[in-house]
């Protein structure tokens, strides 16, 4: 069973249209969320949170249904964003002292452990946190519960290169466990690539393709070739980057068409590169 | 079943090749130079993903292929072994490696105008 599983979700705000979205998030896995700004990330996890109501489409989350079962949900979900405002609270240690009270899975050793390792106190003010420290303060309350699936969102934003590593090692941490799930959407691709297992792209509201990280970025090769006849390839499954007389540089889909069959067409390949997880994004999706 | 931490150096993008093969050849290191002796319980996949920093897949990749290469083998509920074999088989695809290499070689000394007599000078040089 997955941990999560969009069926045709529809969701219209304002002029943005998401949708219709279908999505799998497996468990004992990391799944990476991403788009373009404004393509629907966090439209998407407020709704698999149960903030807003989808238009239409189903929204299962751990063999619950959104929003029929949203405290069933809520109480086995955490979630980090970047919105979460704690500063009416006013102290680190007061928040923590509430919201413990929310959560029967609350873990005050865990807690301890977490403020240590992101470097929070109790008595730190809340208003006087940096932007970082209060998405760490946000990692503590989500990772000190023993929840079920993590869905975070922009949760590297601010933080310094040791609170990211920390980060990951929870991360990888919480998927131990091949129950439990982990959705994260970011913007710091490198990161995602190297730790995630599953990748969604959206853009526009949109599936743009959805599977495994290393078939994803396997899939696709950035070739320069040199044309014969000086005439761009233009065959399924070959995107023109550039070109400039007799040169140029494609993105090819591996499983429409193999570098190797270029040559069979005329073209001389001279350089085969494999891409990242950044190229991949920046080639499949459209610029503005 | 506990087993010792792999001691495989950093996997690291800034490294060549896929992380999977960064794995691979770490551990492939480790066997051929008998710090992992047959028998050996290797980490669990969610373990070593965890502690080397990489997604779980990658170490599940990693393992594939070396199970593939009779290098490991694995026990469903008890784990992951270095092979008897393990080994032999390390030092059998380093040899097909260098012969790759060595083939490779030849044919850049050729397009260079080396000599055999130049090539085989090179080889000593670096060996």
């Amino acid at each position: 069973m997955n941990a999560v599983t969009l069926t045709h979700v529809e969701r219209r705000l304002g002029g943005f249209a998401l949708g219709p979205l279908s999505l799998e998030v497996p468990r004992g896995a990391v799944t990476a969320f991403i788009g373009p700004n404004g393509a629907g990330k966090t439209t998407t996890l407020d709704l698999i949170m149960g903030l807003g109501t989808a238009d239409a489409g189903g929204i299962e989350v751990l063999g619950f249904s959104m929003p029929r079962d949203e405290v069933a949900i809520k109480s086995r979900v955490a979630y980090v964003s970047p919105d979460l405002n704690y500063t009416a609270w006013g102290k680190v240690g007061r928040v923590l002292d509430f919201v413990r009270g929310f959560y029967p899975d609350w873990n005050a050793a865990r807690c301890t452990q977490l403020m240590q390792e992101f470097g929070i106190a109790r008595g730190e003010g809340i208003a006087a946190l940096s932007f970082g420290a209060r998405i760490k303060l946000s990692l503590v309350i989500a990772l000190a519960r023993d929840a079920e699936l993590l869905v975070l969102d922009e949760p590297t934003v601010g933080l310094d290169v040791n609170a990211r590593q920390v980060l990951f090692r929870e991360i990888l941490d919480f998927v131990k466990r091949d129950d439990r799930a982990v959705l994260i959407s970011s913007h710091q691709l490198s990161d995602l690539e190297r730790l995630a297992d599953y990748v969604a792209l959206i853009n526009r509201g949109k599936l743009v393709t959805m599977g495994r990280m290393d078939a994803l970025v396997g899939r696709y090769v950035q070739v320069d070739a040199a044309m014969a006849n000086g005439a761009l390839p233009r065959l399924d499954g070959i995107k023109i980057l550039d070109h400039d007389g007799d040169w140029c540089r494609l993105l090819l889909d591996r499983k429409a068409i193999e570098p190797s069959a270029l040559a069979a067409r005329g073209f001389t390949v001279t350089s085969e590169t494999p891409m990242t997880l950044e190229e991949v994004f920046l080639a499949l999706v459209d610029k503005p | 079943m506990t087993s010792r931490t792999l001691k495989i150096g950093p996997i690291s993008p800034a490294a060549e090749g896929p992380l999977y093969e960064q794995i691979v050849a770490g551990v492939k290191r480790e066997v051929a130079a008998s710090r992992l002796l047959p028998g050996a319980a290797l980490p669990s996949v969610r373990a070593l993903a965890a502690e080397l920093l990489v997604s779980v897949i990658t170490v599940k990749r990693a393992y594939e292929e070396l199970e593939r290469g009779g290098i490991i083998f694995s026990r469903q509920g008890l784990g992951t072994f270095i092979a008897d074999a393990g080994a032999e088989e390390t030092r059998r695809s380093g040899c097909d490696a260098a012969r790759q290499h060595l083939r490779d070689a030849a044919r850049a000394a050729r397009e260079a105008g080396l000599s055999e007599k130049d090539l085989l000078d090179l080889l000593r040089k670096e060996f």
